[in-house]
Formats: C-alpha cells, sequence, structure tokens
C-alpha cells in the first residue's frame, strides 16, 4: 500500500508541534477528558437547581472578588458538572431552572474546561463543565450589582459604571442575607404571592432557614407593597428594593453577580 | 409457605399498619400537597405534573411532593419520608413546568410484605418533556438487580401476586403521558408509585407544544448576554 508521503507529512509535522507546545507550555494545552458517566451514576447525581445539594464540588475560586462582570454560560440540554477538569462528576445542570433557561456566570477557564457557579446549596458551590463537549452557548454580561448590608444600599453596573443606587431592605438579625458572591438564577412572574410581581431568586440560600415556605430557603430580589422594609433588616433574608429599582433590575441578564457584603 | 399463608401474611403486616393510622399525609412543613389537576384546556396549565411517591390500598400515602404547572413553573423537595412498615425515602423531588416534569427519589428502601424480598435503589426518576424516561440506580429486589434503564412497561417476575413494573408509560385519552419508575402491586390490595411524570404531548420530538412556556433564551446579540423574560412560576423566596 502506497502512503501519500505529502499528506502524511504535514500530519506528523503537526502533531511534533503540538507535542513540543505541550512539553513547553505545562498544562495549557493538554487535553482534559471527562471522567465516563455511566447511566447508573446519572441516575444518581444531584440535580443543580435552587432545590439541590451538591457534595463535593469545589468552592467559588474566589468569592470576595467583588461586583465582576464577565461571561455567562447556557446549557440546551442538561449538562454533567465535574468536581475539575477531568474530575468526578458531582452534579447535572438543566437547561431550566425555575422556567427560566439557565445561565450561569463563568469565573474561570482552563484547557476546554469552564467553572461555573452552581445555583445549589451550599453557598458558593462551584463545578467545571467540559466546553469541548458542545451543547452550550457564552455571552458577554457587562452587569454587576452590589448589595452592601450595613449601608442598606443595592447598586447596579454596567461596564464599571454605576446606573442606579438605592436604599434597600436586608436580613433580619436571625435571618441575616449571606454575604458572598450570588448571581440571579432566574426571573419570575410569580403566580401565588403577591408582594412583588416579579421574582429574582439567587444562587445563595439563607443559612438560618433549611426551608421556607414550600422553598429551599431561597435567597431573592424583590420589591414589597410598602416602604417599611427601606434601610432595615427585617425580611427573613432577601433583599427587598423600592419598584424603581426591581424595575432596573429585571433587565440585567441571568447569571448575573450580586456580591453582598 | 403456602401462597394463602404468605398472602395473609403480607396482609397482616399491614393492616397493623392500618390499625396504627394509616392513612398518611405529609409531616407539617412538607412541600404543598397539590391534588392532581386533569388536562382539560389547551393552555398548558396544569398539564405538565409530577410527583415522587403515590401509595394507595391499605395504606395511602397522598402524592408528594406533588407540582403541576397551573401556576407556572413548579418545584417541591422534601428530605425524606418514612410511610411505617411499607416505605424509607429520602430526597424526594417534583418538578413541573416549560413543557417538562420530573420526579425522583433517592436512597428508597420498600418493604412489600412478610416474606416478600424488599426493593432498595440508591436512586429513581422520571421525566417526560425533553423526552419519555425513567431510570434506577443501583435498585435490586431482595438480592435480584433490576435494569437501570428498562424498556417501557417491563413486568419484573415475581412469584405471588406481587406485581412490579419498571419505566412504567401510560398513553391517557387526552394524549398526556405517564411514566413512572417503579409501579408496585402487592396481592390487589396495595398499590406504590416511585417518581412519576406526566406530560402533554408534542413535548418529547420539539414539535408544537401545547402552548407551554417556551425556554428558549433569545439569541445573543453580538454576543451579548440576553434580556430575561420573566417567566410565570412560583417559589417561595425568603420574604
Amino acid at each position: 500500500m502506497w502512503i501519500n508521503s505529502r499528506r502524511l507529512l504535514p500530519a506528523v509535522g503537526t502533531t511534533i508541534i503540538a507535542l513540543m507546545i505541550g512539553a513547553c507550555s505545562g498544562d495549557n494545552s493538554r487535553v482534559v477528558v471527562p471522567a465516563a458517566v455511566g447511566p447508573e451514576d446519572l441516575t444518581t447525581l444531584p440535580e443543580a437547581d435552587t432545590f439541590g445539594t451538591v457534595s463535593g464540588a469545589p468552592t467559588d475560586p474566589a468569592p470576595n472578588s467583588g461586583a465582576v462582570a464577565g461571561k455567562v454560560f447556557h446549557p440546551q440540554a442538561e449538562m454533567i458538572v465535574y468536581a475539575g477538569p477531568g474530575g468526578n462528576p458531582i452534579a447535572k445542570l438543566p437547561a431550566v431552572q425555575m422556567g427560566s433557561p439557565t445561565w450561569v456566570p463563568v469565573v474561570s477557564e482552563q484547557n476546554g474546561w469552564a467553572e461555573i457557579l452552581l445555583p445549589t446549596r451550599p453557598n458558593a458551590s462551584a463545578g467545571w463543565v467540559h466546553e469541548d463537549s458542545g451543547g452550550f452557548e457564552t455571552a458577554r454580561n457587562d452587569y454587576s450589582i452590589k448589595v452592601d448590608r450595613a449601608a442598606f444600599t443595592l447598586e447596579i453596573f454596567d461596564a464599571g459604571k454605576s446606573i442606579g443606587k438605592w436604599r434597600i431592605g436586608t436580613g433580619s438579625a436571625a435571618h441575616p442575607t449571606p454575604a458572598g458572591r450570588a448571581y440571579i438564577i432566574a426571573s419570575i412572574a410569580e403566580t401565588r404571592n403577591t408582594y412583588s410581581p416579579i421574582v429574582l431568586p439567587l444562587s445563595y440560600h439563607s443559612n438560618s432557614l433549611e426551608t421556607f415556605g414550600g422553598g429551599p430557603g431561597t435567597v431573592g430580589l424583590h420589591t414589597w407593597p410598602n416602604d417599611s422594609f427601606v434601610g432595615k433588616p427585617s425580611s427573613d433574608g432577601c433583599v427587598r428594593v423600592p419598584k424603581d429599582a426591581l424595575d432596573q433590575l429585571v433587565k440585567v441578564p441571568l447569571g448575573t453577580i450580586v456580591d453582598i457584603t | 409457605m403456602s401462597r394463602k399463608k404468605a398472602v395473609a401474611g403480607g396482609l397482616g403486616v399491614l393492616s397493623a399498619a392500618l390499625v396504627a393510622g394509616a392513612v398518611l399525609t405529609p409531616a407539617a412543613g412538607a412541600a404543598e400537597v397539590r391534588p392532581q389537576s386533569k388536562a382539560t384546556t389547551s393552555g398548558g396549565s396544569g398539564v405538565d405534573s409530577a410527583y415522587a411517591v403515590s401509595a394507595s390500598g391499605l395504606l395511602k400515602v397522598n402524592p408528594t411532593p406533588a407540582v403541576d404547572d397551573s401556576d407556572g413553573y413548579s418545584e417541591a423537595s422534601l428530605a425524606e419520608l418514612t410511610v411505617p412498615t411499607l416505605a424509607q425515602l429520602r430526597v424526594l423531588t417534583a418538578r413541573a413546568g416549560s413543557g417538562q416534569a420530573r420526579a425522583s427519589v433517592a436512597d428508597l428502601s420498600v418493604g412489600l410484605g412478610l416474606g416478600r424480598p424488599a426493593l432498595t435503589a440508591s436512586a429513581v426518576e422520571a421525566q417526560c418533556g425533553v423526552k419519555t424516561s425513567s431510570s434506577l440506580a443501583k435498585a435490586k429486589l431482595g438480592t435480584v438487580p433490576l435494569d437501570v434503564q428498562a424498556p417501557p412497561n417491563t413486568a419484573v417476575a415475581v412469584p405471588g401476586l406481587l406485581s412490579v413494573v419498571l419505566n412504567k408509560q401510560v398513553t391517557h385519552q387526552d394524549g398526556t403521558v405517564t411514566v413512572t419508575a417503579i409501579s408496585i402491586n402487592v396481592d390487589g390490595i396495595q398499590k406504590l408509585d416511585l417518581a412519576t411524570a406526566t406530560c402533554a404531548p408534542g413535548g418529547e420530538s420539539g414539535g408544537p407544544t401545547s402552548s407551554s412556556q417556551p425556554v428558549s433564551s433569545p439569541a445573543p446579540v453580538g454576543g451579548k448576554a440576553p434580556t430575561p423574560t420573566p417567566v410565570r412560576a412560583h417559589l417561595d423566596v425568603t420574604g
């Protein structure tokens, strides 16, 4: 059999070059494949949604990095989340969160893998998805939100520029709003509770309440029928905002970081 | 043991539970149990539904937790549920909306009566909408392992009047489909369903759905993250 040497040599050449690059730049060009996950493992994995709890998840690598904008990630179908590139599977990330399409912030990238923040308990859970497998889209998000609990303020930033600052209410001493780098997981046109027409649940949960009503203790952003909340720690964890603040908050993309200090 | 004796033994266990007050409802503080609504209008309202466990017969357990999408996307979970003499279940979840439904139970153990093998599994789940399917993880009837992904309506051969159906799928007159991960019938006097989901037709193929809310994101414009569209749903956040 004749080998077409003109076709073979470039392939060999490319391979040699790739190996040399690999040897010189360490991990950055090494392909890390996802761990195999059989149907039994898949059935056992917890769902990465607000009702889920994930064990073995890495923690947000930079939970105090402030209100940062960045890339957001949307799985088009349920995706497996891993503890690290090439690591064990820890959860299944569905394509939908409480009816909204899933958008999560990307906090790190490496070698065809992206580290994302999860909407599950415990707070500040992160995990890795394999980008080289496809089945997702990403987008640039210029927005970020900063909540200062001591000052009772919420501020929205667009590309680093403040576009609004409001006086808000926070969780009570018994049920404080948790601090950390949360994000908006969904936009809910609330059909049963009447205190706010739209509720923006966050990825964080109360540290003092395991459940609340029929929910898992999810902390959210929403308004309130009267001004009693302004400048007060009176909620059971949620950040209560004036109606005109909510009107701006509903415009920011899902996956927007809400930095709570 | 003769069949008559085995049945009597089974009945004995179950009736003892009956004396102890066997019509069980979820513990206070558990997720609200909503009755299964019938699929009437084409509005998608209440058509998609799910519940993690349900039992009828000598021991009755209302569908728990149970949700449907009549108030938009809904989800519920329960850390654990013990039905004395019948079942111990952990991490029960149910969600329904956006043309989909899903239910799951983790770490379950079901006693099927005196002399009967116990059913155990580390997880079972059923889903419909994207695809109609169910699966079992480490499920066993006694020492006999059960298939992870059995074909629809797989009957497990068991001696006596015990009937176990895996991946039970029923198409109703209105075209909705109900899938149950494990459906058990003990002597015709005790039924137990684990992980049940019901969806309107059409969602599976990605074809026109019954006007349930679309999930697709608006395509990012110039790579910018899209402005969200609020979706009808109910979630109790911490006020």
